[in-house]
């Protein structure tokens, strides 16, 4: 961020009160290395003119300025047309031709084009995209761009979206749903329920569910709103831990070491230890830590909005270490990471994005708030002290 | 012939309409300005043409002047082939436009008197250019969260920033104490979630 926009947001939040200790601190240092700055941080300070000053500019009428703006441009443009009107009529002849057939082939792409133009650097936000494993061991790329396609009678292939009808099967077929870096992708599973898988997980699940029980088996990170079944419990299996549930939305996590996270939104579910089998019992806004190596769980009530914003596509950190945060990201834009001192790990963070933003903005605000510097090397983002 | 011309328009014509969408990002909205894309532009008055005109008012003193040079800035830009690489130095442009022209207005005014006034002044105050566009900056990001509040929250919080107290509020708006402290709290959660945004990290020592 360059230094006005800095000094106008700290300034501008400073007035109304809204300041932070640590922005203020900040905002204190700027004005400390910027005597004319301070002066006129002052200058307004002393100002109480803003109702005024506020009013006053309102008088301005933007619309109308629009208007004459379009008339002013307006006009130019009809006089550069005149003069260049033959020539401009063969261009666009030529343009028919050539746009004509370019059009009618790339005419997906191109609708797309605007948003994505200036993506197209080296690390990009995730999308939909999914590698699904039949039972048979048929490997099937799934990207936006397949939809419809035709994989088998029990299933939909839709934008960023797999969806299982619900028939009776004769044995067990388990498809499998492979989520590589940067992807994410929604499945509903054969009896309705929800499922959105998000980065470098997978997802292994019977075609349909036919027993007296629907079980399937996850690692990695996947939000589920299960359909109401009282007969037929829903249970997820990850690594050491089962999560048993009626009729509820949950978000499962195994991405960090030593830890399996369940955040319970909605309903009610049983966490079982399978080492043990024995059964704890979940409420909403409580978190379950499972710890699959020492075989402990601890349930606490607490905000669980940091474990599943990103089903609504942000990220929340709240207090984590920057390497946590850095392999939060690193899953989804799909990079590496080299920290060059190991102390710089343990910083913490609190913050929140859009996931489907760039990932530069956010790490330009990482390395101004504390002093460290990023740098790429291809797909590595270089970490190191300033 | 004719029918292909139009059919050929009408997909040209797709990709731009998903641009109109208001809030662009950054990126979107830079590009958008380089491309020369009118409704951007329509959008770069709206988020600018207030406080730019606002701006050359403290140099000129002249309402229909000061709106004459930032029109003439705008369509100006429409007209260079100029590429900005960041919403930072497009902005930086604007002001510095508007402030080159109001002082070259100044210098060759026949009133000699209000230039070497203005002089004086800024020299008391030492203002620099940067300064001047922070200043306006703050203002404008006070301005524009202001515009998003409702009526009477905006009234209520107008009057806080004066520095007025919550009860010289309700006893100027005629109001309970109570409502005012409601809607200025209302008011700066709407602030909040709109400054913000500019300001996702803060450090946890």
């Amino acid at each position: 961020m360059d230094y006005e926009t800095r000094a106008s947001k700290l300034i501008a939040l400073h007035f109304s009160g809204l300041i932070t200790e640590c922005e203020e601190e900040e905002l204190q240092n700027l004005l400390r290395e910027n005597p004319t700055t301070a002066t006129l941080f002052l200058r307004l300070r002393e100002d109480d003119m803003f109702r005024e000053s506020y009013l006053q500019q309102k008088k301005w009428d933007v619309e109308k300025a629009i208007l004459k703006f379009d008339t002013l441009t307006g006009k130019k443009s009809k006089v550069l047309h005149k003069r260049f009107l033959w020539s401009c009529a063969a261009a666009v002849l030529i343009g028919i031709w050539v746009g004509g057939i370019w059009f009618v082939k790339f005419r997906t792409e191109q609708i797309k084009q605007p948003e994505e133009v200036l993506l197209a650097e080296k690390v990009v936000p995730g999308n939909s995209k999914a590698i699904l494993k039949l039972g048979n061991g048929r490997l099937i790329s799934l990207s936006d761009s397949v939809a419809g396609v035709f994989i088998a009678n029990h299933v939909d292939v839709k934008e960023g979206e797999l969806v299982y009808t619900d028939q009776v099967s004769e044995g067990d077929e388990f498809n499998e749903l492979v989520l590589p870096r940067g992807g994410e992708y929604r499945l509903v599973l054969s009896d309705g329920t929800s499922v959105r898988l998000n980065s470098g997980s997978v997802l292994r699940y019977p075609v349909s569910f036919s027993g007296r029980e629907r079980t399937v088996e996850l690692s990695g990170e996947a939000f589920f709103e299960v359909a109401t079944d009282s007969l037929r419990p829903f249970s997820v299996k990850t690594d050491g831990l089962v999560v048993k549930a009626y009729g509820t939305s949950f978000n499962i996590n195994t991405h960090k070491p030593g830890h399996v996270y369940t955040a319970l939104v909605e309903g009610c579910v049983g966490v079982i230890i399978e080492s043990s089998g024995q059964e704890y019992e979940m409420t909403p806004s409580q978190l379950a830590d499972f710890n699959p190596m020492t075989n402990q769980l601890e349930i606490c009530t607490t905000d669980l909005s940091p474990y599943i914003s990103w089903v609504e596509g942000r990220f929340l950190f709240i207090n984590e270490t920057l390497e946590q945060i850095m392999n939060t990201l690193s899953l989804w834009y799909d990079f590496e990471v080299l920290f060059e001192q190991e102390e710089l790990r343990q910083l913490h963070f609190s913050g929140s994005m859009k996931r489907y933003e760039q990932v530069d903005r956010t790490l330009d605000a990482i390395s101004y708030t504390v002093n460290v510097s990023m740098n790429w090397r291809g797909k590595t983002l270089i970490i190191r002290k300033k | 012939m004719g029918s292909t011309l139009c059919f050929y328009i009408y997909f040209l014509s797709l990709p731009l309409k998903r641009r109109l969408v208001m809030n662009y990002s950054e990126e979107q909205f830079i590009l958008g300005i380089n491309q020369k894309n009118r409704e951007v532009f329509h959008e770069l008055y709206r988020r600018f043409y207030r406080m730019l005109v606002h701006f050359a008012m403290k140099y000129l003193e002249d309402s229909a002047l000061a709106e004459d040079v930032v029109q003439d800035t705008f369509v100006s830009l429409w007209e260079r082939h100029e590429c900005f690489l960041s919403y930072g130095r497009l902005r930086n442009f604007l002001y510095l436009s508007v402030r080159n022209t109001c002082l070259d207005m100044l210098k060759h005014r026949v009133v000699e008197s209000k230039y070497s006034d203005y002089c004086q002044r800024m020299e008391e105050h030492a203002v620099s250019a940067t300064d001047e566009i922070i200043g306006a900056e703050v203002m404008r990001l006070l301005f524009q969260t202001v515009d998003q509040l409702p009526p009477r929250c905006r009234e209520i919080f107008l009057l806080y920033m004066d520095g007025m107290k919550n009860e010289k509020i309700a006893e100027t708006l005629q109001l309970a104490l109570d409502t005012v402290k409601n809607q200025k709290k209302k008011a700066l959660h709407i602030l909040r979630e709109r400054l913000g945004d500019f300001y996702f990290f803060l450090l946890f020592v």
